[in-house]
């Protein structure tokens, strides 16, 4: 049977963002295209100028929102999206809310959902979505598969899971959960590819804690990556690094700054503060540099503390914002 | 004992035939390779409890070197590791704390200490178990392996073990290992040697250039070139395990066990001298059946997942070790 619409040969759940300059100096939105199940919504791009230190230039960034119909993917669902980045765009992917997981009919097929975004020369990534939410009994797995045509494109991408509807008492009581990142470097010239990071996570049956999901994140609430790399987020990279070295020692004394309470730096006294909500919120992270990108791992009791805590750190650095806007940050709210 | 259902009867024999037909595998893979090997008994540990109609018996030259291999004074440094296990008490012991100020027990102690072990080697057999097995069956892929286990390996803690014992291994077969091998069977020489050798060539030529670690940023003062390209190997623990128990003639089940075995006693150590478990209860727990089902499941589901595939299936995992090096005290590298 032929397609009705053979001016678009995507298949069910097929998307392709391209962001590449047209006229203009700046990468305008050349494609962007979409079927059935998946949606993509495009805002007008936004224009962002560059911090008053160096000289004044402005940059367009392109947003788009990743979405379902129906909010959630169903048990056969496939989802697949191209993204092409051209030298110099900027683009904040994003999500409305969780992508929940709906439960999958027993011994069936699970929803599956894989992305592919080539980042040329100085392109920058920035997508910090909500979390995943896998419902009870449902089944689902992707993957994330960045590559990179020389070193000069950065990214900042952030993959989390959550515990599934805890209003309902769902605890990681899905059947099966997998998420992949991977970053692979292209040489120039089309030479062969490397792996430059491979982040994979999967909760399934057989493996590892026996089906027994929520005792594999030490009963977190949420756990996630987030990957920084590439020269723009370098300094963002550096900043987890540093926070990461600045914690209190785990098991020693807790010194609470009551006592002796000498000048604080401006960041010290946010630190403070920050370390205080980890505390309630039960934040647990570790960062490392690998391979020269910077990989965070974190978790915490809820969804909230994760995104109150990386609000929290990519603010108070401020890369993130200045280079994409305050939308960037508009899942961790 | 209840007379078996048919339902069971049946899967039962099916679960027969398809280890069998494993250990057909294993063995004709093992006199594929070496001649030195005369024994038709590979001991096969991962699936004992279902071969028991097997003479028990193992070529003596397979078990000299299964018992040197397994031998805690293997100068591979491992004692000095603990995979995660004492940030793992710290942290139980902050919760602790922080819930129900209770003096953790030493029974207490103990189950918490049997809950890790569990997880821990669920988690080191779902990321790297398929690196032995893979660099165990196709050793020329070694460099490759080191380079993608590298770019799997996501905490600092975990990749300084990791690459130490892998520098151990190789030292190890430098030093005590190769001259036997290397002229044992100069016709018939095993890839594997030709992989360990080529490895250290390359590991050498990368120290000698550009250091051991690259360098993101102050690297790139020359041409541009992009740092992913002068990436040298790094010499990570399990590909090399895999290559070098295949040159030393442990067929592949054997080899997997031997991994995930070592991997438990270390840890099982690391609990007596954390203070977790007593000296008489570390034994207990080796020997428990507990530990060897779960190290023969772990292989079974292992078995076929490609390299690729490897990845962490227990997030905690990550957690605990990366966050090793915030510990107030420490008495371990990991």
């Amino acid at each position: 049977m032929t397609s009705p619409f053979p001016t678009l040969p995507l298949g069910p759940g097929v998307g392709e963002i391209t962001l590449h300059p047209l006229r203009t100096a700046q990468p305008a939105l050349q494609s962007l295209r979409y079927q059935y199940p998946l949606k993509l919504v495009a805002p007008a791009p936004s224009t962002v100028s560059s911090p008053p230190s160096s000289p004044p230039t402005t940059h367009l960034v392109h947003t788009i929102f990743l979405l379902t119909y129906g909010g959630g993917l169903v048990a056969g669902d496939v989802i697949s999206l191209h993204v092409s980045l051209a030298a110099a765009a900027r683009l904040v992917l994003l999500t409305q809310g969780s992508t929940k997981v709906y439960k999958a009919p027993s011994g069936g097929a699970g929803a599956r959902q894989r992305m592919e975004v080539a980042l040329r020369d100085d392109a920058m990534l920035c997508y910090l979505p909500d979390p995943v939410q896998p419902f009870a009994k449902s089944a689902f797995e992707q993957a994330q598969v960045y590559v990179l045509h020389g070193a000069e494109a950065s990214l900042c991408v952030a993959d989390w899971v959550a515990e599934g509807r805890r209003a309902r008492g769902e605890r990681w009581g899905f059947g099966g959960y997998g998420s992949r990142n991977e970053v692979w470097g292209c040489e120039a010239g089309g030479g062969g590819r490397r792996l430059l990071v491979r982040d994979n996570v999967f909760l399934t049956d057989k493996h590892g804690a026996n089906g027994d999901f929520a005792a594999a994140v030490d009963g977190l609430g949420a756990v996630g990556t987030l990957i920084l790399g590439g020269p723009g987020f370098r300094g963002v990279g550096r900043f987890f690094m540093e926070e990461f070295q600045a914690m209190p020692r785990v098991g020693g004394k807790k010194w609470d700054g009551s006592e002796g309470e000498e000048e604080e730096t401006g960041r010290e006294r946010w630190r403070a503060r920050r370390l205080k909500e980890e505390g309630r919120d039960g934040v647990l992270w570790t960062a490392a540099d690998v391979r020269g990108f910077v990989l965070v791992k974190f978790g915490a009791r809820e969804v909230e503390g994760v995104k109150v805590w990386l609000r929290n750190m990519l603010r108070e650095e401020g890369t993130v914002e200045a280079t994409f806007g305050e939308r960037a940050l508009l899942c961790m709210k | 004992m209840p007379e078996l259902g048919e339902e069971e009867r049946r899967s039962l024999k099916e679960e027969i035939s398809s280890l069998e037909i494993r250990l057909k595998d294993a063995k004709s893979q093992l006199s594929l390779r070496d001649d030195r090997i005369e024994s038709t008994h590979t001991f096969d540990l991962g699936i004992s409890r279902a071969i028991s109609s097997l003479p028990p018996d193992i070529g003596f030259e397979t078990l000299h070197m299964l018992l040197i291999l397994s031998d805690s004074a293997l100068p591979l440094g491992s004692f000095a590791f603990s995979s995660g296990l004492e940030s793992y008490l710290a942290h139980q012991r902050l919760s602790n704390r922080a819930t129900f100020a209770s003096n953790a027990s030493n029974a207490s102690n103990s189950s918490a200490f049997l809950h890790f072990l569990h997880l821990s080697l669920g988690s080191i057999a779902s990321t790297t178990l398929p690196f032995v097995l893979t660099g165990h069956k196709h050793p020329d892929q070694l460099l490759c392996l080191d380079n993608d286990l590298d770019a799997s390996t996501p905490c600092t803690v975990a990749r300084r073990a990791s690459v130490t014992q892998g520098r151990a291994l190789l030292t190890l077969w430098e030093r005590s290992f190769r001259r036997q091998h290397v002229h044992s069977s100069p016709s018939k020489r095993d890839a594997g040697i030709d992989a360990l050798e080529s490895f250290q060539v390359s590991l050498r030529e990368a120290g000698r250039t550009d250091g051991r670690a690259p360098q993101p940023a102050s690297a790139s003062a020359g041409p541009k070139e992009p740092a992913f390209v002068t990436m040298g190997p790094s010499a990570h623990m399990a590909p090399l395990f895999g290559v070098l128990t295949r040159v030393l003639g442990l067929p592949l089940r054997t080899a997997a066990y031997l991994y995930l075995f070592s991997h438990a006693r270390t840890v099982t150590s690391a609990g007596v001298r954390a203070g977790a478990l007593g000296p008489y209860q570390a034994q207990e727990i080796l020997v428990g059946g507990a530990v060897s089902e779960r190290i023969g499941r772990l292989i079974d589901e292992g078995w076929d997942r490609r390299v690729e595939d490897a990845g962490q299936s227990v997030p905690a995992v990550d957690l605990w070790v990366g966050r090793h090096e915030l510990l107030y005290s420490r008495i371990f590298n990991s």
